[in-house]
C-alpha cells in the first residue's frame, strides 16, 4: 500500500511539471526507468547536463546519451533503439533533404544560435546574406572579395544530416544550395570537428551554434549584427532555430518526466543559460 | 515606532471605554475577572524574547492582545465594541466575553472567553496568533511565536553563516536569491537577475561568485549585496568551486567542461590546470590546498550511421561506451596525467571527494537495486561504505560523509558513515524529506519543497 502511495507521489510530481510551477525540490522520487537520447552533437552538452541533475533528483532513471548528428536522432527512434531523438529542427514536419517523421512528436527543449565562424586571423567581421550564400556556394573563393585579404576561402561544411546545417541553409543562406566538392571545401561530421577545423585551418569559414564559439575563432555578424542573445530576443538575428526531442508518440514515464525536466522553468532558467541556449519562453 | 507606540496608546483608551460598556451589559462575567492579576512572562517573538502581560484562567494562559499586537507589529482597529486585528493580509476579531474570536470571517471557539483584566483585553495565544497567519511552537521549554511570512517555493538551501540560508525562488523569466534567518525564517531579496548562474557561496560566507550567460564570472558581496565584475573571459562554465581559504574558485571550462582552471578571486587571473581535451567532465572536487583534483567523465555511446538513404534508418548504437567514470588529478607532478579511479558500469552520482586523491559516490547498479554509498581510493580500489538502506543523497563536509537513506516507506534517515563503513544515524526524518545540506553553519534539509533548519532538537521551517 506504502508503495503504492510512493509511485502516486511520482506520478502526481510528473503530471505537476506540465504546468511548469513545479520547483526542482519536491519530494524524493522512485521513478525508475532507462531512457536513450541520440542525435544531434548541438543539443549534446544540454542533454547531458539535464541528464545530470535529473539523476539526481532520479537515481534509479539509466539515461544514456550518444550524437552522430540530428538526423540519426528520429531515425535511432523509427528503428526503435532510441526513447528521444535530439534534433535541431521540428522533424515532425517537412524540411529541405528531409521528409517528415510520421508518427512522431517534437517536444521543443531550447532555443540554439547559429553563428558562421572564421579562424580568427580572418579580417573579415560582417558578412551580407548575399556574399553568404555566394561564399557557401562556391561563386566568392577569395577573402580579397569580400573586404579581406588576398587568400582562398576554405569552405568548412557539416556533413548531410546534420541539423545545424539544415538551419543554417534555410535562415542564413535563405535555402540556397551549397558547393559539394573542390581543393578549399571540407566536409565534417559534428561540431566539434567543425570547432577544431575552424581552429586551426587560416582562412576557414563555417558555422556552429552559439555555445561551440570560442576564443580561438571569429563569430561574423550577419548583415551587421552580432550573433548574440541580445540580438536574437530584439528579433534583429535571425539564424536560430528551436531543438526538439523527438518521441515515438506523446511521451510516458521515465522519457516524459525527463522532457518536462528539461523543459521546466529551473531548468530553462538556470543551467540552459548557462550553456548559452535561450529559454524556449523567450522566444514564444 | 513612536507613531506606533500612540496609536496603542489610543486604543487601550478606546478598549477601556468599550469595556466599560460591555462589562456593564455583561455584569457577572466582569465579577469572575476581578481577583485574576497579571503576571509578567517572556516569550520569543520571531527570534527576539518580549516580555507580555499574562494572566491565568483555569490553567489557561491567557496574553494581553495589546502586547501581542505590539510584538508582532499588528493594527489594531475598534469597530462597535469590538477589536480588529490585522497583520499580513490576515483580519482576526475579538469581542470581549466572547468564548471565540472570529479569523478571516470564520469562527473559532476558545476554552476560555475572552477577558477583561485592569482595563486590558486578554486572549488564548495559539489560536490569536493562528488567526493571524503565525505558528506558536515550544523551543527548549520557551514558548516562541513566529508571524514571519515564509518564503514559498524556494529551493537550493546554501549556507552563509550559521544564521543565514541562501535560498532561491525559479519565476517564467528568471531567479531571485533571497537571504533568509535560520532562526526566524525572515528573508531578504538578495539578487534578482534574468540570465544570471546559480550564486555559489565562499566558504567564509563573504561573498558568492557567479557567471552569466556569457560566461562572464562576477562576485556579490553578502552583506552589502555589491556586485563587481571579476572576470571578461567568455567560455562557458558548468561549475564553479571555492577554495577552502575563499581566495580562488576553481571551474570547468568550455560547453563540454573539457578544462579545469582557476581564477584568483582578488586578481581576477585564470589559470588553466587540466587541458587534456577529454570532454564532458563534471562533479569537480579539490583538495584544500587546490593542488589535487578528483572529477567524473561521462563517455557517450558510440554511433555508426550512414545517412545516404535516410529512410533506410542505417543508424546504430553501442551503449557499452556510455559510462561515468572517475579521475583524480595531480597538478603537482609536471606533465601528469589524470588517474582512472573506477571501472565498473554502474551509474555514479553524488561524486564527491575532501582530499582530490579519494572519492566517494552513490552508486546506482541498476533500477530494481539499492543505491549504495562507494569509496574509491587512490589505488584504484572500491569498497563499499553503506548499503543498509536505499541511498538518495550523499554529501561531504569536513572531510566527513552524509547520507540520506530511506529507512523505510515512511522514514528517511540522515548518517554519518566514516571511512570505514561506520554508520551513525544523526537524524530520523520524514520520507518526504529529499535533500540535505550539511556546513559548518549547520544541517538543512528539503522537505517537499520547504526547507527546515536543525535548531537545537527541532527543526525550523524556514521557507514553505
Amino acid at each position: 500500500m506504502r508503495k503504492w502511495i510512493k509511485s502516486l507521489t511520482a506520478v502526481a510530481l510528473a503530471v505537476s511539471l506540465i504546468g511548469g510551477a513545479t520547483s526542482a525540490a519536491s519530494a524524493a522520487s522512485t521513478l525508475k526507468g532507462k531512457i536513450v537520447i541520440n542525435g544531434s552533437s548541438a543539443l549534446l552538452p544540454l542533454t547531458l547536463q539535464a541528464a545530470s541533475e535529473f539523476k539526481k533528483l532520479n537515481p534509479k532513471v539509466k539515461i544514456s546519451a550518444s550524437a552522430a548528428g540530428s538526423i540519426t536522432g528520429p531515425q535511432a527512434v523509427r528503428k526503435g533503439i532510441a526513447d528521444i531523438g535530439a534534433v535541431d529542427w521540428d522533424a515532425s514536419q517537412d524540411v529541405p533533404g528531409f521528409k517528415k517523421f510520421d508518427g512522431q512528436v517534437a517536444n521543443p527543449v531550447a532555443v540554439t544560435v547559429f553563428s558562421a565562424i572564421v579562424h580568427k586571423d580572418v579580417k573579415v567581421s560582417s558578412l551580407t546574406t548575399k556574399q553568404l550564400q555566394d561564399i557557401f556556394s562556391g561563386k566568392i573563393t577569395n577573402w580579397k572579395d569580400v573586404g579581406g585579404d588576398d587568400e582562398d576561402i576554405v569552405v568548412v561544411n557539416r556533413k548531410f544530416g546534420s541539423g545545424t546545417r539544415v538551419n543554417f541553409q534555410m535562415k542564413a543562406l535563405s535555402g540556397t544550395e551549397f558547393m559539394s566538392k573542390g581543393d578549399n571545401y571540407k566536409e565534417v561530421g559534428s561540431s566539434g570537428d567543425m570547432k577544431t577545423t575552424i581552429e586551426t585551418t587560416p582562412n576557414s569559414i563555417g558555422y556552429i551554434d552559439l555555445p561551440y564559439v570560442t576564443s580561438k575563432m571569429k563569430a561574423l555578424s550577419i548583415n551587421g549584427v552580432a550573433p548574440t542573445e541580445k540580438n536574437v530576443l530584439n528579433g534583429t538575428y535571425k539564424v536560430w532555430g528551436i531543438g526538439y526531442f523527438m518521441t515515438k508518440g506523446k511521451p510516458t514515464g521515465a522519457t516524459k518526466a525527463f522532457i518536462e525536466y528539461i523543459q521546466s522553468k529551473t531548468f530553462q532558467n538556470g543551467s540552459l543559460k548557462k550553456l548559452k541556449f535561450i529559454p524556449l519562453a523567450s522566444v514564444k | 515606532m513612536v507613531m506606533r507606540k500612540a496609536v496603542a496608546a489610543s486604543v487601550a483608551a478606546a478598549v477601556v471605554a468599550t469595556s466599560i460598556v460591555s462589562a456593564a451589559s455583561a455584569a457577572p462575567a466582569a465579577k469572575t475577572v476581578a481577583a485574576v492579576q497579571a503576571q509578567q512572562s517572556t516569550f520569543t517573538v520571531n527570534g527576539n524574547a518580549v516580555a507580555f502581560r499574562v494572566v491565568t484562567k483555569n490553567g489557561e494562559t491567557l496574553v494581553s492582545v495589546r502586547d501581542l499586537a505590539q510584538a508582532i507589529g499588528a493594527n489594531i482597529a475598534v469597530n462597535n465594541g469590538a477589536l480588529t486585528v490585522t497583520l499580513n493580509g490576515h483580519t482576526v476579531e475579538v469581542k470581549l466575553n466572547a468564548k471565540q474570536l472570529t479569523a478571516d470571517g470564520a469562527a473559532v471557539s476558545l476554552k476560555q472567553p475572552i477577558q477583561l483584566v485592569n482595563g486590558s483585553t486578554y486572549i488564548a495565544l495559539r489560536p490569536f496568533i493562528a488567526g493571524l497567519g503565525g505558528t506558536v511552537a515550544l523551543n527548549a521549554g520557551q514558548i516562541s511565536v513566529s508571524t514571519v511570512q515564509l518564503l514559498e517555493g524556494a529551493e537550493n538551501p546554501r549556507f552563509v553563516n550559521a544564521s543565514t540560508l541562501l535560498v532561491s525562488t525559479i519565476q517564467e523569466e528568471g531567479r531571485t536569491d533571497y537571504l533568509v534567518d535560520t532562526a526566524t525564517g525572515k528573508s531578504e531579496v538578495l539578487m534578482t537577475s534574468t540570465d544570471k548562474s546559480d550564486l555559489v557561496v565562499a566558504p567564509n560566507g563573504q561573498q558568492a561568485i557567479f557567471s552569466d550567460n556569457e560566461g562572464l564570472l562576477y562576485l556579490i558581496n553578502l552583506s552589502t549585496k555589491a556586485v563587481a565584475k571579476l572576470s571578461d573571459d567568455n567560455n562557458i562554465k558548468p561549475e564553479l568551486v571555492w577554495s577552502p581559504d575563499s581566495g580562488t574558485v576553481y571551474f570547468l571550462q568550455g560547453d563540454k567542461g573539457s578544462v579545469i582552471a582557476k581564477i584568483d578571486v582578488t586578481s581576477g587571473e585564470i589559470t588553466k590546470i587540466l587541458e587534456d581535451k577529454v570532454d564532458y567532465k563534471s562533479s569537480l572536487n579539490v583538495s584544500a590546498d587546490g593542488t589535487q583534483f578528483v572529477y567524473a567523465v561521462t563517455t557517450l555511446g558510440k554511433v555508426t550511421a550512414d545517412s545516404t538513404n535516410v529512410d533506410e534508418d542505417n543508424v546504430d548504437i553501442d551503449f557499452s561506451a556510455n559510462q561515468i567514470q572517475i579521475f583524480s588529478f595531480d597538478s603537482t607532478v609536471k606533465d601528469g596525467k589524470p588517474t582512472q579511479l573506477t571501472k565498473g558500469t554502474d551509474d555514479k552520482i553524488f561524486i564527491t571527494s575532501a582530499d582530490g586523491k579519494n572519492a566517494a559516490y552513490v552508486s546506482v547498479p541498476n533500477e530494481n537495486s539499492n543505491a549504495v554509498l562507494v569509496a574509491a581510493a587512490a589505488d584504484g580500489t572500491t569498497k563499499n561504505l553503506y548499503g543498509a538502506h536505499d541511498v538518495l543523497e550523499s554529501v561531504q563536509y569536513a572531510g566527513k560523509l552524509y547520507v540520506l537513506a530511506a529507512n523505510s516507506d515512511t522514514e528517511n534517515g540522515i548518517y554519518e558513515v566514516t571511512a570505514s563503513g561506520a554508520a551513525n544515524q544523526l537524524y530520523a526524518v520524514s520520507a518526504e524529506v529529499s535533500s540535505i545540506v550539511v556546513s559548518e553553519s549547520g544541517i538543512a534539509v528539503v522537505r517537499d519543497g520547504s526547507i527546515l533548519v536543525k535548531n537545537g532538537n527541532s527543526w525550523t521551517a524556514v521557507t514553505k
